[in-house]
């Protein structure tokens, strides 16, 4: 997905050394790490070399799943990217390692049932926005577009037409991803 | 784009209850079971929320009777700590207000909690105040992802002491820990690093804090001195606030509209700065009266106003909206921070006002407003910002018809605030 090639490239131009940092963890590794300190991983971004596939997620919900979702969670291992956004912050969540999409795929079947539940057409979240509030945002299934949701209830708004544009217009920010 | 358009209003009169906000109600909650003597919360907001904190006290064996329409909640306190037998565990939904606080309460009561949330808590990082408690003493190991929910937290061996936490998180972290270390033996100091965000928040927890008996050193938002071995003490019955900035619209709607508009879950006692707008437009002629759950307002000779707004930049905007109808000139100064919003919202008042035929002149940090003979029909672009959208309904109060473009920009922190607002109105 070049948008988020693009936004990564922005993001690790910020930082003096082209790493980005997250708390460490000897337990939970994954291959985007570069090296360790007492506290931190430096990491960035680096493309899964086998791509994550959605077709078990397809299979288990029979429907297609939008070519954006799969490009956007299968490009790289990264921790979760940290920008801002005209209307606040945002935070990209991406995957860390295997076993981190096979949680994502467990929490996607938990929303989707949610979904079905309340009628309402099938979504993938992509992003946290600002700490204290608990709306996300996520791509819409059938067309491609970027929603402002709350758990449970409608979505809100259509935040842009499609994941690129609105990744081109992120302005990356350096803030660690659990100072949340 | 969608629009709605608000014909002309020859009054507004009646009654509005303003749901308790979620935070609130989830901390008055909390504190209210760690509390000597029984607390009656009143005006508590159903939501889910508020059902995950309550199921997740009752499981910790604390009593709560609630009315059929939760107005009213009898919480049985526990004089302190909560006593466990062994291991408990939580589902606490997609509540972050519950979650947060709760985390930090347990890490000081000894016994095993396992805490989960649904789909969604379990992609909200909780890492910063886990990291915070581990500091302190506690052991907590995560199920699956680090910093993510579900964890397990080993409890009741923080003592108090020390501990750093970034001012850049969320304020409800450190409103966690300000909740929860007075309880701990030993005094606490908490040091921020970082600038510190959402000041008015804390400001709100330290005086629910107060409320509630217990005593946090506030000093300048960069530490905080938190005495050891406190005890809360109920204050008897406790009123849940509504939101103050969202309440400013029907109080300059009950002194535009002749009244009288009551708003009922706000009083006297509220902690939220908010409430000050009040003070405002009683200096423009506004006829107030405050009580202890409920504030009224009733209309008069409005006039304008010189007036330093700085410390209530939501609900100047509503007094912007209200310089339409008074008597001569209102100048708001010391607003520079409409201009750092997502929205410039000193543009969008004034490109507002103008339009509804009002002369207007901007400088970097001050509005000035002369009035309009008459107001003139306008289409209002709200710029996607809820509080334009909400203050300009104010204008169909004139003897034209107001259009808000994109009205559903308020259903982030208010949703049915048209039919609120219409419920109140007779018109021309």
């Amino acid at each position: 997905m070049q948008a988020l090639d693009n936004f990564i490239e922005r993001a690790l131009s910020l930082s003096g050394n082209g790493l980005l940092t997250s708390s460490h963890d000897p337990d939970w590794r994954s291959p985007c790490e570069q090296y360790q300190d007492e506290d931190l991983t430096f990491w960035r971004p680096e493309r899964q070399s086998s791509p994550v596939t959605f077709s078990g997620l397809a299979h288990a919900l029979e429907l297609d799943i939008h070519p954006d979702i799969t490009r956007y969670y299968s490009a790289y291992w990264s921790g979760a990217l940290q920008a801002n956004s005209d209307e606040g912050p945002v935070s990209l969540i991406q995957l860390w390692n295997e076993e981190d999409f096979d949680r994502l795929i467990a929490n996607l079947i938990g929303h989707a049932m949610a979904k079905q539940k309340k009628k309402q057409a099938f979504t993938v979240f992509f992003a946290n926005t600002e700490p204290d509030s608990e709306m996300f945002l996520s791509i819409d299934n059938s067309s491609g577009a970027v929603l402002l949701e709350e758990a449970g209830k409608a979505p809100l708004r259509e935040v842009e037409s499609d994941i690129s544009t609105f990744l081109e217009r992120l302005k990356p920010d350096l803030r660690q991803p659990d100072l949340y | 784009m969608k629009s709605l358009t608000l014909n002309p209003i020859h009054r507004m009169q009646g009654e509005v209850t303003l749901p308790g906000s979620k935070s609130l109600s989830n901390r008055a909650l909390l504190l209210a079971a760690l509390s000597t003597g029984n607390t009656q919360l009143i005006n508590l907001l159903r939501s889910d929320d508020t059902e995950r904190m309550i199921s997740a006290l009752k499981l910790l064996g604390v009593g709560i009777q609630l009315s059929d329409d939760w107005l009213h909640c009898e919480v049985t306190g526990q004089e302190g700590l909560f006593h466990v037998q062994d291991k408990l565990a939580f589902n606490l939904g997609n509540a972050g207000t519950a979650i947060r606080p709760l985390a930090a309460v347990l890490s000081l009561v000894p016994g095993e909690f396992l805490i989960d949330g649904d789909e969604y808590m379990r992609e909200r990082p909780i890492g910063n105040l886990t990291d915070a408690l581990s500091q302190m003493g506690a052991e907590i190991s995560f199920g699956r992802k680090p910093g993510y929910p579900p964890f397990t937290l080993k409890g009741g061996q923080i003592a108090g002491g020390p501990v750093e936490l970034s001012g850049e998180i969320s304020s409800q972290f450190l409103t966690a820990l300000l909740m929860a270390l007075p309880l701990a033996s030993q005094n606490s100091v908490i040091q921020i690093t970082g600038d510190q965000v959402s000041k008015p928040y804390l400001d709100i927890t330290l005086g629910m804090l107060k409320t509630f008996g217990v005593s946090a050193t506030n000093r300048n938002y960069k530490s905080y001195d938190i005495p050891g071995g406190q005890q809360y003490l109920s204050p008897g019955d406790y009123l849940i606030e509504g939101d103050a900035s969202s309440a400013s619209y029907f109080y300059a709607a009950g002194a535009l509209g002749n009244g009288p508009v009551r708003v009922h879950g706000l009083g006297l006692d509220s902690v939220q700065g908010d409430y000050q707008f009040l003070d405002t437009i009683e200096a423009m002629g506004a006829r107030v009266t405050r009580e202890k759950t409920w504030t009224e307002v009733s209309g008069g000779d409005l006039h304008g106003i010189d007036v330093d707004l700085n410390h209530i930049p939501d609900a100047a905007m509503t007094v912007a909206a209200m310089a339409l109808f008074a008597k001569g000139r209102t100048v708001i100064r010391n607003v520079y921070n409409w201009r750092v919003k997502e929205t410039d919202r000193m543009h969008a008042m004034s490109e507002g006002l103008t339009r509804l035929g009002a002369t207007v002149e901007t400088t970097p940090d001050t509005i000035i407003i002369d009035p309009p003979e008459t107001i003139s029909p306008a289409e209002i672009d709200t710029y996607g910002d809820h509080r334009i959208a909400m203050c300009f309904s104010l204008a169909a109060l004139g003897e034209a018809p107001v259009t808000i473009l994109d009205p559903d920009c308020t259903k982030k922190t208010f949703p049915d605030y048209f039919d609120v607002f219409r419920s109140l109105a007779t018109y021309t």
